[in-house]
């Protein structure tokens, strides 16, 4: 598959403040690529300057083969932006929103209402089409500003935070949407702080901190990067303590301890780091039997993609 | 591309049209416009009315009533629309910023010209509006006679100029400008600058200016070269075509004098290398005004568009 959202080198500086630094990324074609990272972490101006709102300071980002800083006008050609708020216009319905930016991307007349109505209904407001825009409900507003994004038929949707400030069922609904879109072709790059989002919807997720980039890649393949800090939770039957002293004596071991608020009667629940292979892993469990320990249950703890960003994260902001 | 097809597909004119004169607002302003308007003509009118209807049919008091109601109508214009203009036209961009919705419009394909542009002409469109909704009520004198077709199309001409341009002026502080506030500050104390502060200075200057002007060019002191003459005749000129009102007077005065809608002959002062200096013909300052205007306009749009179109750094 091939790149259509090249970043390369590419950093923001607002007087001394570095907002970006040297970030270089890429996103293939029809991915649903999630950027996450704490507040401050430069997510909105990294999509502002793919928006062509924002210069960048250094470096460059193409989007479908066109520069940000040479061709601005080539790439709105090919995005959909939403920013994380919604600009909402008084005295204007539902239709004429969209009308009114489908007029602005060049679309002819009378292809407009065929349109509005099919944009209408994927997003399901069809029933609201004249309907004042500011009488809608949060969830909605942010449902017609991703219509109001897909007028001109993007490849590539540019979108800051959908769903923040939504409640439950709105973001479920804003996710699912954006699954459908991504179905439909369209290459979706957004940023969030809502980690579940990313988890349930992407293709591939990149995690920035500080202007940043600390990880990338699949959620998998994130978790494999993190195998070597692999957690493990044991149950015996008895002599805890015992154990925890011999597992800390293990190669590779560290943090053997007592599972906090878990006891089984008659079960002893432990837990413990390790940084090794999975033959290193197997061994450790012989090591155990070898002792005479008799353990009930051996397994490594899967991570979810909280632990993915604790881990790969300082708590950094610029 | 016709200008009035181009005018019809920029989508902004459609919006801010569909947005202004849907609901009352619309409504009531041009309500309370031309209430003013009328109102201020019938105080007038009255009293002289009453003397015209006692003193029987006396042509010369008729036409004298007739330019004083369409004098007075094209003043209220002018003043009306000094207020209504800023007010519409200083939030153009500005607000759009402050809803957020300035950074959707700079991403699609509507360019910084077209969405200036559209703000301009539909604030323009209304404006125009409230123009042509007057002209019943100045037509009022021509019942009584006396105003001439070139006074109604140089006061059309120059209201129309007025409107441009104040509407000029609140579209460029609502694009350089980031709140509404500040802009529209900024524009009404330009546009109060143009209907009473241009005006008050220019009746200090010519208080000051009177007697020296008299010393110069009637108590004729002789050294007056006429180059001399011809700079203080040019910053005078240009200090009346600035003001509308200055010079919509000026214009009348120049009109009734010499019956000459373009230009003045002003005599220059003789002296020892220029004995018989020839008259100098001044163009009327309406065409200053209008010109001027016109041209301020464009240089601000022009300016407006920049800001406008400029990315963030």
């Amino acid at each position: 598959m091939s790149a259509i959202i090249e970043i390369r080198e590419l950093s923001k500086n607002y007087g001394g403040l570095a907002a970006v630094k040297h970030l270089t990324l890429s996103v293939d074609q029809g991915e649903l690529f999630g950027f996450i990272g704490p507040n401050g972490a430069g997510k909105t101006s990294t999509l502002r300057i793919l928006a062509t709102l924002l210069r960048p300071t250094g470096g460059d980002a193409w989007v479908a083969g066109h520069s940000v800083s040479l061709d601005p006008r080539g790439v709105r050609r090919v995005i959909g932006y939403m920013p994380d708020f919604f600009g909402v216009y008084d005295d204007m319905k539902v239709w004429e929103y969209l009308d009114f930016f489908a007029a602005c991307y060049k679309i002819p007349e009378n292809e407009r209402s065929r349109l509005i109505s099919d944009l209408l209904q994927l997003v399901e407001l069809d029933h609201r089409r004249e309907d004042f825009v500011d009488k809608l409900s949060r969830g909605m507003k942010q449902r017609l500003s991703l219509a109001r994004t897909l007028v001109h038929d993007p490849q590539v949707l540019i979108l800051d935070e959908p769903a923040s400030g939504l409640d439950p069922r709105a973001r479920v609904e804003i996710r699912e949407l954006l699954v459908e879109l991504s179905r439909m072709g369209k290459t979706i790059f957004f940023s969030t702080q809502i980690l579940s989002d990313v988890a349930e919807i992407c293709s591939r997720i990149g995690i920035l901190e500080a202007g940043e980039i600390v990880a990338t890649g699949s959620l998998e393949a994130l978790r494999t990067q993190l195998a070597s800090h692999r957690r493990v939770e044991l149950a015996l039957l008895e002599r805890g303590e015992e154990a925890i002293a011999c597992l800390n004596a293990l190669e590779g071991v560290s943090n053997a301890q007592l599972t906090a608020g878990n006891h089984t009667p008659g079960r002893v629940h432990l837990e413990f780091h390790y940084s090794g292979d999975d033959p290193g892993l197997s061994d450790v469990l012989a090591a155990l039997q070898r002792a005479g320990f008799r353990v009930l249950q051996f397994r490594e703890a899967g991570h979810d993609l909280e632990d993915v960003f604790m881990r790969v994260t300082k708590g950094l902001v610029t | 591309m016709s200008w009035i097809a181009k005018l019809r597909k920029n989508p902004v004119v459609l919006k801010e049209l569909r947005g202004r004169m849907r609901g009352r607002r619309a409504f009531v302003v041009l309500t309370a416009y031309l209430m003013v308007l009328s109102g201020g003509i019938s105080l007038a009118f009255l009293p002289l009315a009453n003397r015209s209807l006692a003193s029987g049919y006396d042509l010369a008091l008729r036409q004298y009533v007739g330019k004083g109601i369409f004098g007075l109508a094209v003043l209220l214009q002018f003043i009306t629309i000094s207020f209504i203009a800023p007010g519409i036209t200083a939030g153009a961009i500005a607000s759009e910023r402050e809803h957020q919705t300035l950074d959707i419009l700079r991403t699609t394909l509507l360019s910084a010209r077209d969405l200036v542009t559209g703000k301009l002409m539909a604030a323009l469109s209304f404006l125009f509006l409230l123009l042509l909704a007057a002209f019943p009520i100045q037509s009022l004198a021509f019942l009584m006679g006396g105003v001439e077709l070139e006074e109604i199309v140089v006061a059309a001409v120059m209201l129309i100029t007025a409107t441009v341009a104040l509407s000029a002026v609140g579209v460029f502080f609502s694009s350089v400008l980031k709140r509404t506030l500040a802009s529209t500050v900024l524009a009404y104390a330009v546009s109060f600058l143009t209907v009473a502060g241009l005006p008050m200075l220019l009746m200090l200057l010519l208080t000051i200016a009177t007697p020296v002007a008299e010393f110069l060019f009637m108590g004729g002191s002789g050294d007056l070269s006429p180059v001399t003459a011809v700079v203080l005749l040019g910053i005078a000129w240009i200090l009346v075509s600035s003001n509308p009102l200055i010079a919509a007077l000026a214009t009348e005065a120049i009109l009734v004098d010499s019956q000459s809608l373009w230009y003045y002959l002003i005599p220059l002062p003789s002296s020892p290398q220029f004995p018989n200096p020839s008259d100098l013909p001044v163009p009327s300052p309406w065409i200053g005004y209008v010109l001027g205007s016109l041209l301020l306009s464009a240089v601000l749009i022009r300016v407006s568009i920049r800001a406008v179109r400029r990315p963030e750094v």
